[in-house]
């Protein structure tokens, strides 16, 4: 009884059956398949975009360790170089001031010495002038006072050679 | 490797199919054979029969009419239409109540004994009996109908909502269906299919879904109806399978049939008996897929009906009380078959599925 297949029951399967299975095939599995696939792609971009996000901030992260370190490099280096510089400029300014001040004052030494001369020259010619004066009065004036002549004399002399 | 998967899977479930096996030949044993019982039980008053045989065959087996129970005088039950042509009165369409009220000169009526036992017979006018062609949405169409429809809606709604919501998180129903799509994708299509597996990937999933919807249908228990357990359903299936499996057939595939490879002097003698063997062997296969399914479904069927109708028969032979005290005993032991069952119907579904898929790699295996 089981084991007879019945002819109308086969009929109808085969009709239920053969359009469930078009029906599904086209409306159900495609676009369920699509969608499956299509999310199986877009997690397997998304994962290997995410690692190569991570690989590009591993990357940068090393080349900030880099940079960071090249930069404290060059900060010391050139606070280094600064305090050379610094110590160059204050060097070099007391040089060129103890330079300058030895200048002014031998310059002023020199000065001195000029005018010093100058003085001199001036008061010979002054002395000669005075004497040449003197000695006119003296020899021109009454020598009344020989005594009186002989003191001023002596004491025109001496204030010259106090000059 | 695909060879090795089956062997486990079934050596996994073998033994608790043997105890069901064992189960149900010793309880139909009992009910068929003990000498107390006979084909009939007759209460003590006369009135209230039980057949348990009938029972059996009536619940598990195909039906023109959709009985749910019976109290007293009134039977809940759903008359289906019966389509039937005879070559003496042309086309015929009724509903199957038509039986129980039937008009006098009404000449078809459901044969009760004789060789054409259980089915539609057509009276003619000179008394003879005539079997016309029976095409009745029967109680196991209407159920294949109903689990169509189940997986019509459930798959249609998945894939709206599938299309929807794309490369975004699956949400509702695709939770459910879509883990079944990947499954039989991932480890049925792309293992046993070949490399043309994803033509054959709709048709797989359309199999295993639809078998599985059948299966589980059929173990609603108040519906009552035995789908997958009806020789046609199963051999239709199996008969879509051979046929695809014949037609995605290459060169290598029925070179392989009917002239192998081998030295001329070693098959010649033989040869017509290889290829004998080997176009058996391609019948064999979908008869095996057919037989498998039905079989399985067919007794774990019959033991939950042998099972409850040891109740009936109980109460019919010492009374009520007996009854309620086997009820007790079956009720435990159908819940259990129900729930082996269940996982008998995923792995019959995942069978049949997987043979289909190794049927088709090895039609469309190439030559090494």
């Amino acid at each position: 009884m089981f084991l007879l297949p019945h002819l109308g029951t086969i009929i109808w399967t085969t009709i239920i059956f053969g359009i469930v299975a078009f029906i599904l095939g086209k409306y159900a599995w495609k676009p369920l398949l699509r969608a499956i696939h299509e999310r199986e792609r877009y997690i397997d971009i998304s994962l290997r975009k995410a690692k190569s996000a991570r690989e590009m901030l591993s990357n940068l992260k090393q080349e900030q360790e880099v940079i960071l370190k090249q930069t404290r490099h060059n900060k010391s280096e050139l606070l280094k170089e600064g305090t050379v510089q610094r110590d160059k400029i204050i060097a070099d300014a007391k040089e060129k001031a103890r330079t300058d001040a030895e200048k002014i004052i031998a310059d002023a030494h020199k000065r001195v010495q000029k005018e010093r001369e100058e003085a001199l020259v001036d008061m010979r010619k002054q002395i000669t002038t005075l004497s040449i004066d003197i000695a006119t009065k003296v020899v021109g004036a009454d020598m009344k006072d020989k005594e009186r002549h002989e003191q001023m004399v002596k004491k025109l002399v001496e204030d010259i050679e106090l000059n | 490797m695909s060879e090795k998967y089956l062997l486990q899977a079934d050596n996994t479930f073998i033994d608790m199919n043997m105890c069901k096996y064992i189960l149900g030949v010793l309880l139909g044993m009992y009910i068929l054979f003990s000498p107390k019982v006979g084909n009939a039980v007759v209460s003590e008053d006369e009135h209230e029969t039980f057949n348990t045989v009938d029972y059996v065959f009536e619940h598990v087996g195909d039906s023109y009419e959709w009985h749910f129970f019976t109290i007293n005088d009134f039977h809940a039950t759903i008359p289906l239409p019966v389509i039937l042509y005879s070559k003496y009165s042309g086309w015929h369409f009724f509903m199957s109540n038509k039986f129980h009220y039937s008009e006098a000169g009404f000449p078809f009526h459901i044969s009760d004994e004789g060789k054409n036992k259980g089915k539609i017979v057509e009276i003619l006018e000179n008394g003879s009996e005539f079997v016309p062609f029976d095409f009745s949405l029967t109680r196991a169409i209407v159920g294949l109908l109903l689990a169509s429809l189940i997986l019509i809606l459930v798959t249609f709604r998945t894939a709206k909502l599938a299309s929807r919501n794309i490369n975004q998180k699956p949400t509702g129903l695709q939770n459910l269906i879509e883990p079944i799509i990947i499954f039989i994708r991932d480890d049925v299509a792309k293992p046993f299919a070949g490399e043309k597996y994803k033509r054959y990937l709709p048709f797989l999933l359309t199999l295993f879904t639809f078998i599985l919807v059948a299966n589980i249908l059929g173990l609603v228990l108040p519906l009552g109806i035995n789908i997958t357990g009806n020789i046609a359903i199963t051999m239709v299936l199996a008969l879509f399978t051979f046929l695809i499996t014949t037609f995605s057939g290459n060169k290598h595939y029925w070179k392989h049939i009917f002239n192998p490879e081998a030295p001329w002097y070693m098959k010649s003698p033989v040869l017509p008996l290889m290829q004998f063997i080997e176009v058996s062997g391609m019948l064999i296969k979908p008869i095996i897929l057919m037989i498998r399914l039905f079989a399985n479904m067919l007794s774990g069927h019959m033991i939950i009906a042998v099972l409850i109708g040891l109740i009936f028969l109980m109460s019919a032979m010492y009374g009520i009380v007996a009854g309620i005290g086997t009820s007790i005993i079956s009720i435990i032991f159908s819940v259990f078959i129900v729930l082996l069952d269940l996982l008998v119907s995923f792995i019959q579904a995942y069978i049949f599925a997987v043979l289909t898929a190794m049927y088709f790699g090895m039609a469309t295996e190439k030559g090494h």
